[in-house]
């Protein structure tokens, strides 16, 4: 084999990119990461202008189908009741991310063991805590410690965000109903932390921060990855792995923006382009050796996605909470119902969290639902006015893993490079559509609690969250899963997954805390094993 | 240059296919009007003289939807009195064209700033925090119930 570019090549500069590469480069290897976006400053965010309601519309919509900028690729959806969204740019959905920061509990890791559904993970949650610690501490993550949902011993570096208005009112009504909430947890840090500026409360924070204030990938992983040698190549598609005669990853052959074909030759191959992005690659790198694409020995690639369908109900408050103020970011979440109870007709539960409404549009928006005279003639400055009295509860459900929900190539729809979209096909189980109705009521009693004037139910988000996952899942057995412990690939010893396709099962707990520890568990465990791995 | 996107993860600058004719300006604040009424505090979009080039910005940044709009202007009824039922119905039997003409509508209509002032929102702007303030909203005791309710989570059989 001729010398290679790098030691390793990673595909996606997202969070899970960003730690693999920013770990490997700190601990001397070359590393050469392709990202098909490109990077998006603070002042190109459309918070930026007074208008910025009227840009997440479209221009900078979650939903990739939507938004349609250069960076994307379509995605087949017509066989899905779900949207996934993703964000492509150096960064990844984080610059999208509301950075909303739990960590997964120890039930979750042993889903089989104690519900008798799904499949237990091969880690559990001691395995990441001592990786998830790391990345808090590298990143800022603002929170209380002591939260009674999880073991002792789980503390933040930063102190909390303030909750506003919003947040004192929503813990207000959850104490009177006797249930579990906490101060949000969110890599938001609360005062500079090296990179990354302080919290302003810009309230903008799913649709880019503009005072460059939350750990997303641009900021927190990338400029220490490139101080350490990394290099970085933008607007580089992705096309396939390469793969040698013994079946081990040879490098990845990418598309420049120019449509030219290169090879970038390494040692090893790190995947880490999204729980849609990855299967897609892998299927892509289908070959004479393995017709059903790399990796895909069980025939699991691509399976049981994941996507934790969110429900919400906006509640409507006669006080002015300044309801415009972030972050946002949660300002107080409730673990109360995450896990499975005797008395429910579901297994497994749901994670609630409580936002700000920034915004007199997006306020008539969230109304219009209620039909023409909630919202327009002589109530629109009501409705309009409604926006800084406005408190989101928003639920994250657990959908567990069915290996019908999968992402396939599209037969019908290729990127503008003609390379092959990926389709999702997604159908909501019997259980999450309870577990969505049980969490619309549950919203429904805390607005309640709270005395809401009025409040908007939506029992399914169609187009979020980004919470992509299980496509690529981890296991000890070969033949039920697609990489080990490490993200190592049981079909190829140099190909590595680092996002979150590798989760076994999702949890409800919003998911790039825990893409970050397993993606630094995976950097680190390719540094200590190279050697041997050569 | 060669054609290529400068930008591949940012939109390009927003422009509307074109300007909107004399006629259909019109047909649109009268639109805006019935659905954006103003009150004792603000005058209607009619009342204000930047709408026109709010609205122009706002069919910017809604470029996808100019033409569906300019159909929908097109059928405008000529009367104030029919305009209001025209909308009701608009609204009930072709509701994305109805969610496109009003979103731009309200949307230039709260670009205003006597109006943003009268709804009491300042703009999403940079407004750090006291540094003691999130402490504070949380050290009157508002946790306690909490932590006097104990430990919550549940160990697998194998421990943590």
């Amino acid at each position: 084999m001729a010398e290679p570019d790098a030691d390793v090549v990673v595909v996606g500069a997202g969070p899970a990119g960003g730690v693999v590469t920013c770990t490997l480069a700190r601990r001397g290897f070359r590393v050469v990461c392709l990202e098909q976006g490109d990077w998006v400053r603070p002042a190109d965010f459309p918070a930026n202008g007074p208008e910025w309601e009227l840009e997440i519309q479209r221009r900078w919509a979650h939903d990739p189908n939507v938004r349609r900028l250069p960076s994307d690729y379509p995605l087949g959806v017509d066989g899905a009741e779900l949207s996934p969204v993703m964000f492509n740019a150096v960064g990844g959905s984080s610059l999208f991310a509301g950075m909303e920061w739990p960590r997964l509990l120890p039930c979750d890791f042993r889903v089989r063991s104690l519900d008798g559904v799904a499949d237990d993970w091969p880690i559990g949650y001691s395995d990441l805590a001592p990786y998830h610690d790391a990345i808090d501490r590298f990143v800022g993550v603002a929170g209380v410690g002591g939260d009674p949902a999880y073991p002792p011993g789980l503390d933040y570096p930063l102190p909390p965000n303030p909750i506003g208005g919003p947040g004192r009112r929503a813990a207000e009504a959850a104490n009177r109903l006797g249930w579990h909430w906490w101060p949000g947890t969110n890599a938001i840090p609360s005062r500079r932390h090296g990179e990354i500026a302080g919290c302003t409360r810009w309230g903008t924070c799913e649709w880019g921060c503009p005072e460059g204030a939350k750990a997303s990938a641009d900021l927190a992983y990338w400029p220490p990855a490139l101080r350490a040698g990394a290099t970085l190549v933008t607007g580089a598609r992705a096309r396939r792995v390469e793969t040698g005669r013994d079946g081990r990853a040879t490098g990845v052959v990418w598309l420049d923006r120019a449509g030219v074909e290169h090879l970038a030759r390494a040692r090893a191959v790190v995947l880490c382009a999204n729980g849609v992005g990855t299967p897609r690659l892998l299927l892509l790198s289908a070959a004479a050796a393995h017709p059903d694409g790399l990796a895909n020995s069980s025939g699991l690639v691509g399976r049981n996605l994941m996507l934790h369908p969110n429900c919400s109900v906006t509640g409507f408050y006669d006080e002015d909470l300044a309801s415009w103020l972030g972050p946002a970011g949660q300002l107080v979440y409730s673990m109360e119902f995450y896990d499975t109870r005797p008395e429910h007709d579901f297994v497994r539960g749901i994670k609630l969290h409580a936002l700000p409404t920034p915004g007199p549009l997006n306020a008539v928006e969230a109304q219009r639902r209620l039909g023409y005279d909630a919202a327009w003639g002589a109530n629109f400055l009501r409705a309009a006015g409604a926006h800084a009295g406005g408190i989101l509860w928003a639920a994250n459900t657990e959908d567990l893993p069915e290996e019908s929900n999968r992402v396939t190539l599209d037969p019908d729809r290729s990127d503008d490079s003609g390379i092959p979209a990926p389709a999702i096909h997604y159908r909501i189980s019997e259980n999450t559509r309870k577990l969505l109705g049980f969490a619309v009521a549950r919203m429904e009693q805390l607005h309640a609690a709270a005395g809401a004037v009025r409040t908007v139910p939506v029992e399914l988000w169609t187009d979020q969250p980004g919470h992509l996952l299980g496509t690529a899942r981890m296991g000890s057995d070969p033949r039920r899963s697609v990489v080990d412990a490490f993200g190592r690939a049981h079909d190829a010893d140099n190909l590595f997954i680092a996002d979150g396709s590798i989760f076994v099962t999702g949890g409800s707990a919003n998911p790039t805390s825990t893409i970050t520890a397993l993606a630094l568990r995976v950097g680190r465990h390719i540094a200590d094993t190279a050697r041997s791995a050569r | 240059m060669s054609g290529l996107p400068e930008r591949l993860s940012v939109p390009p600058p927003a422009r509307p296919p074109r300007p909107l004719t004399e006629a259909e300006q019109a047909r649109y604040v009268a639109v805006a009007d019935a659905l954006c009424r103003g009150d004792q505090r603000v005058p209607p979009p009619s009342g204000c003289t930047e709408f026109p080039r709010r609205l122009h910005l706002a069919l910017a940044l809604r470029a996808e939807a100019f033409d569906a709009i300019v159909r929908a202007l097109a059928a405008v009824p000529g009367t104030a009195e029919e305009l209001e039922p025209w909308l009701r119905r608009l609204h009930d039997e072709d509701p994305a064209m109805f969610a496109a003409l009003s979103t731009v509508a309200a949307g230039a209509y709260l670009l205003e700033p006597a109006v943003r002032a009268a709804l009491g929102y300042p703009g999403q702007h940079p407004d750090p925090p006291a540094p003691d303030e999130a402490l504070r909203e949380i050290g009157d005791g508002i946790l306690d119930p909490v932590r006097r309710r104990g430990p919550r989570y549940r160990l697998p059989p194998d421990g943590v």
